[in-house]
């Protein structure tokens, strides 16, 4: 396994769901960060039953000057189910981190992200007075944001949103063509854990360091 | 300095990270995406769009006359969220 931690300026929290409908959304939002030559860091690095969740997330944001949250999902899956509160409690926890930390935590920094502009209101009116920016459930939207994102924040030199966008479906074919000659089938793919995708991702970064 | 882990990577990954970072663009693949304006037809490495369509079958048709007349190998056709939605191979090359 290649090595996870970054430094603290280059690591980038990312704060979404796991879930099968929105992985295509965090393999595209994992590819601009690692494209931009940054360290996404996410709950899911790493496995450990006997690690209690929470303390986890709590280091990751302690060690990650950028974070990205995306709370498009804090709604119930289906009919009969109970919203998702884990990405807007993460979200609280990092900002508190922001406002009550020390030293080179008050330098952290964030972008949120939602499903349609406003609708958090309802819910999270909190942070009515955040810039919060709004992918429409749309994944090339969702690159255009988080490189605008970096762009402003972190790398000025960091390539277009639409040549990004270009480079993330060339990887993809060739990613899933070779994943399949190995022998891996959709079914693999689909379920591939997030830390081999990164794997996988940070080696074909390697191949052209045409970034 | 960092105790080296007894257990042994799988091949297959070894194998698999090889030839990620072996990756080169291959400008005889066409790419059929999604893009803020439409849908467009990209040769693999260049930056530019050669043409963009308002509908994804128009892009699709366009796309596979160019393979059929040979000017490309194989046509990949994304869905919207830049997953693989088609991969269509030239019959005159097998696959590779």
């Amino acid at each position: 396994m290649m090595q996870k931690n970054g430094s603290f300026q280059t690591n980038v929290f990312i704060n979404c769901p796991f879930d099968t409908i929105y992985k295509p959304f965090l393999q595209a939002l994992l590819f601009t960060v690692i494209y931009s030559g940054l360290e996404p860091r996410i709950a899911s690095e790493r496995s450990d039953s006997g690690e209690i969740r929470v303390d986890k997330i709590k280091t990751l944001i302690k060690e990650s000057r950028y974070s990205i949250h995306d709370i498009s999902r804090m709604e119930p899956l289906g009919k009969r189910d109970m919203p998702r509160f884990n990405m807007p409690f993460e979200l609280g926890l990092d900002l508190g981190c922001r406002a009550f930390g020390i030293e080179h935590l008050c330098q952290k920094k964030c972008l949120i992200l939602e499903k349609r502009k406003y609708r958090y209101r309802k819910v999270l009116s909190d942070i009515s007075g955040n810039d919060i920016r709004a992918h429409n459930n749309n994944v090339e939207k969702l690159v255009r944001h988080v490189r605008n994102w970096i762009y402003e924040n972190i790398n000025s030199q960091v390539q277009a949103a639409t040549q990004i966008w270009q480079r993330y479906n060339e990887f993809y074919a060739y990613f899933e063509r070779t994943l399949k000659e190995f022998g891996f089938t959709k079914k693999d793919i689909e379920e591939m854990p997030v830390n081999e995708f990164i794997d996988y991702l940070k080696s074909w970064r390697l191949s052209s360091q045409r970034f | 300095m960092a105790k080296k882990s007894p257990i042994k990577t799988s091949r297959s990954k070894t194998n698999i990270d090889a030839r990620m970072k072996s990756y080169k663009s291959r400008p005889d693949r066409l790419h059929v995406l999604a893009n803020k304006n439409g849908w467009s037809v990209k040769r693999e490495g260049t930056s530019r769009a050669d043409r963009v369509f308002s509908r994804k079958s128009d892009a699709v048709i366009r796309a596979t006359s160019r393979l059929k007349k040979g000017d490309a190998k194989n046509v990949i056709i994304h869905k919207k969220d830049g997953t693989i939605d088609q991969w269509k191979t030239s019959s005159k090359t097998s696959r590779k």
